[in-house]
């Protein structure tokens, strides 16, 4: 070392503890300055919507008929058990369309609120559940899920062809690999016993990951980790500063890649196939559990090329077709339902500040129209009367 | 009790803090205990079977010292009994059944399925082995007898190795157990770095990784073209190497905080020349481990004793080819009671054949490190499929994948995972360059290197900080 530093005396007495010390140091300053005009919790799905998309919250007098995930499902159950009525139920799943208004002005309302408002006079309870980019897997397990926990009679299923490029349970539905009643309808089909050994993982004594919340290892964890939050702000933030690397590493790849809304979106043909198999096994045990099913294909900006491969896309709408028949369901391609004046923009997917041509969202208005055409439909096939 | 938890940060902190300000003697207790509680944390009912393996070799060491050769071979029989009973009783008895059934059914021998619901011991096949070694090495009296029973047990039950390695030879460690050492600053810092440099490897990448490989690997074959196959073998290659190589440095970083030096476990193994120069950079205690302690005495050959080097003296004495295909098979079943695993040791067993039966032909080959390179990588990578795959029939279906032209007409994965290979590559490449090439050589003399590790440090701190979280299990804590 000494030898190494003969030609710059001046950092003779600097080594290796010292660099690593500043480098901690260094990095705990960025950390602070990164960290130091943000006070809340970041939603990044309102980020990703922008100022012009709002993620509006599904309420109908009071009641919430409208969640997003497991994490605010309890508060939707509450609602229905208490001020429900034994109602029978219709389940509503979705993706962000379900409950995004873009060019959103105060007061506005989102499809679900004016279709619970409808079929409530039929007697009927309407709950919601829709997540952004929500895969037709999900679908299945929260359906496995509710199916059980709600009368559900009705069920209304959009598919949605970018949603079928996407893989993977997200972590808020985790849970739903632990309960056993779920699992009992997961595990009846090929594609939900994958799901079921992709999303259990196992230690290896073969325990439960998930449910050795318990151990001592995990309950020491996590005392910690509270204890940690409420004493640093540092700690607390990380899940922001972990959102807001994913988020500009996104932009970065677009941009690099320079890819934007109207870029091809290509099928991706494993996860399609996933996809289309947990259709099949969500379609089956609604069958077996005396739910009927109205599927629709969602509405989607069409004054400008799609972002789709035709040819795929036309297939996507074929193969769709062949379920619907395979399972005797009711079925409405809606793709032209909403007109062209009723989409908007939302913010840059890529570095700059360019608003971007939105595909998937639209206004209050286009949400009326979703509600009183669903309606229409399924009051016709469906006597909710009786 | 994993090592990427703030309950493994609290527990070393704890252990550092009290080895360095109680007295010499109370200082091995320490160790144990820290080592039973990191152990215990797991799950506390195996502990006895852990002290009870401890303890039997180390009594067996003891009473070898005065006795005659044949009654220390009985004594070195039953310490191999006993340790491979152990093993095999926790760790293959189910895949041994399930095989045997299997077999009579083919035979139309109906025999009922027996269930068992053995859990395997977190470790077990670690610190086996390292007992194992060291009864052996007494046997051949290469060592002395520990007479300490905590200083043995600190051996074997020394924390930050316990669960995953490396794989510690006695003569390596006990002498710096028992050597009084004063505290430095240098430690703690040579420690905290290479912990940092562990979690980062661990809870920045290969964390970040393991969604994209299950995702890959979860897909329908007949859905995936060869190029996913290539994409999705070098992923989950870089998903176990950071994970392993990650885990190895904080076991290496926690050891010298308290002034013991472990032999270094991995040397950028995916830059290796040959299948075998891959073996002398991958998981090196254990390969040399399987080098002196099966290859070696098969072959009838001295042991070398060090948890460094590689087979090249084996390799030049004899050329056995069928102790090489019996342990790889051992080696690869060493890492799991399931056929891929033994598939994935003798697909290794047949490159390093196919290499030493080629060696003679490219000696005087120019560029024949980074000729060696370019082959070496692609198989090594390939090897991965059947250590991943969850049956051998997925295996050779991904591999026939690779080895037809059509399969290279399209792609089916999510562009991510193409990219994040990609830049994942570049990474080691660059990172391996700039260590061997330049710090070696040049940047490490002037104030450049000083500004550049601060950098480099700060990098590390910040992404660990953000991700440290205990996700994940080591994908070794199967083993």
């Amino acid at each position: 070392m000494e030898k190494n530093y003969k030609n710059f005396p001046f950092i003779k007495s600097l080594n290796n503890n010292i660099s690593f010390l500043f480098g901690i140091i260094f990095s705990l300053l960025i950390l602070y300055l990164v960290t130091f005009q943000s006070s809340s919790k970041k939603n990044f799905e309102e980020l990703a919507l922008g100022q012009t998309t709002k993620s509006v919250s599904g309420e109908f007098e009071d009641l919430k008929i409208h969640c997003y995930d497991l994490s605010d499902y309890q508060e939707c159950l509450y609602d229905y058990y208490n001020f429900g009525d034994n109602k029978p139920v219709i389940l509503w799943l979705g993706n962000s369309q379900l409950h995004s208004i873009n060019e959103y002005s105060k007061g506005q309302k989102i499809a679900s609120n004016k279709l619970f408002s409808l079929v409530k006079k039929k007697n009927h309870y309407l709950l919601t559940l829709s997540q952004s980019n929500a895969n037709l897997q999900e679908h299945f397990i929260i359906l496995s899920h509710l199916i059980k926990k709600l009368p559900i009679k009705y069920l209304i299923l959009p598919v949605v062809f970018d949603d079928l490029r996407e893989d993977n349970i997200r972590d808020a539905l985790q849970d739903i690999f632990l309960d056993d009643s779920s699992l009992k309808f997961i595990n009846k089909s090929e594609i939900g016993k994958n799901l079921i050994k992709s999303n259990i993982k196992s230690d290896n004594s073969g325990n439960d990951l998930n449910k050795s919340k318990s151990s001592l290892q995990e309950n020491f964890e996590l005392l910690l980790n509270q204890n940690l939050e409420k004493k640093w702000s540092l700690w607390l933030k990380r899940p922001d500063l972990r959102g807001d690397l994913f988020n500009n590493l996104y932009k970065l790849r677009n941009f690099v890649l320079n890819i934007g809304p109207t870029t091809t979106r290509k099928i991706l043909p494993g996860r399609y196939k996933k996809n289309l198999a947990a259709l099949n096994s969500l379609l089956k045990i609604s069958s077996e559990n005396s739910i009927k099913t109205f599927m629709y294909i969602v509405p989607i900006r069409n004054d400008i090329k799609i972002p789709y491969n035709i040819l795929e896309y036309n297939k996507f709408k074929k193969d769709i077709k062949k379920i619907v028949v395979a399972n005797d369901i009711e079925f409405q391609n809606l793709e032209n339902l909403i007109p062209n004046t009723m989409w908007g923009k939302k913010p840059s997917t890529t570095l700059g500040n360019k608003n971007e041509i939105d595909f998937m969202h639209f206004n209050s208005d286009a949400h009326k129209i979703l509600a009183n055409s669903i309606f229409l439909e399924i009051t016709n096939i469906w006597d909710l009367d009786r | 009790m994993v090592f990427n938890s703030l309950t493994y940060l609290l527990l070393l902190s704890t252990v550092v803090f009290l080895f360095w300000n109680i007295s010499y003697y109370y200082r091995f207790y320490l160790i144990f205990l820290s080592s039973l509680t990191f152990y215990g944390f797991w799950k506390i009912e195996f502990i006895p079977l852990l002290l009870f393996s401890t303890f039997l070799d180390w009594w067996i060491g003891l009473n070898m010292v005065n006795l005659n050769d044949k009654k220390r071979k009985n004594l070195l029989i039953l310490s191999l009994s006993v340790n491979l009973g152990i093993l095999f009783f926790f760790k293959y008895l189910i895949f041994f059944t399930e095989n045997t059934i299997g077999l009579f059914n083919i035979f139309d021998v109906k025999l009922d399925p027996i269930i068992f619901k053995i859990i395997l011991p977190l470790g077990i096949s670690f610190y086996t082995f390292q007992t194992i070694s060291y009864t052996v090495d007494v046997y051949k009296k290469s060592i002395k007898p520990e007479k300490s029973f905590i200083i043995y047990a600190c051996y074997v039950t020394f924390f930050p190795q316990l669960i995953a390695g490396p794989i510690l030879r006695a003569k390596e460690v006990i002498s710096q157990f028992k050597r009084f050492n004063y505290f430095k600053w240098n430690y703690i810092t040579q420690g905290l770095r290479r912990i940092l440099y562990g979690l980062f490897l661990k809870v920045v990448i290969a964390d970040n990784i393991a969604p994209l490989v299950d995702s890959g690997f979860g897909l329908p074959i007949s859905e995936i073209s060869a190029l996913d196959v290539w994409t999705l073998a070098f992923l989950f290659g870089f998903q176990i190497y950071f994970d392993f190589c990650g885990y190895s440095h904080i076991a290496l970083g926690s050891a010298k905080m308290i002034g013991i030096t472990f032999p270094e476990n991995f040397n950028f193994p995916y830059m290796a020349s040959s299948p075998k120069d891959f073996w002398r950079r991958w998981h090196i205690s254990l390969s040399s481990w399987v080098r002196d302690y099966i290859y070696f005495p098969l072959l009838k050959i001295k042991i070398h004793n060090s948890s460094v080097g590689g087979l090249e003296k084996a390799t030049s004495n004899k050329n056995d080819q069928i102790t090489l295909f019996i342990t790889w098979s051992l080696m690869g079943l060493w890492h799991g009671a399931n056929w891929t695993f033994l598939i994935w040791g003798l697909y290794h067993a047949f490159f390093i054949l196919i290499y030493r039966l080629t060696r003679p032909l490219t000696n005087n080959l120019k560029n024949k490190n980074i000729l060696g390179w370019l082959f070496t990588l692609p198989i090594i990578m390939l090897s991965w499929i059947p250590f991943r795959s969850n049956s051998i029939e997925t295996s050779f279906q991904m591999w026939i994948k690779v080895i037809n032209p059509i399969n290279y007409s399209y792609l089916g994965l999510h562009e991510n995972i193409y990219i994040v290979t990609l830049l994942i590559a570049l990474g080691i490449l660059i990172t391996y360059y700039v260590k061997e090439k330049t710090i070696k050589k040049k940047l490490s003399k002037n104030v450049l290197f000083f500004i550049g590790d601060i950098v480099f440090i700060s990098f590390l701190f910040y992404f660990t900080f953000i991700f440290l979280r205990p996700i994940n299990q080591f994908i070794y804590f199967q083993f």
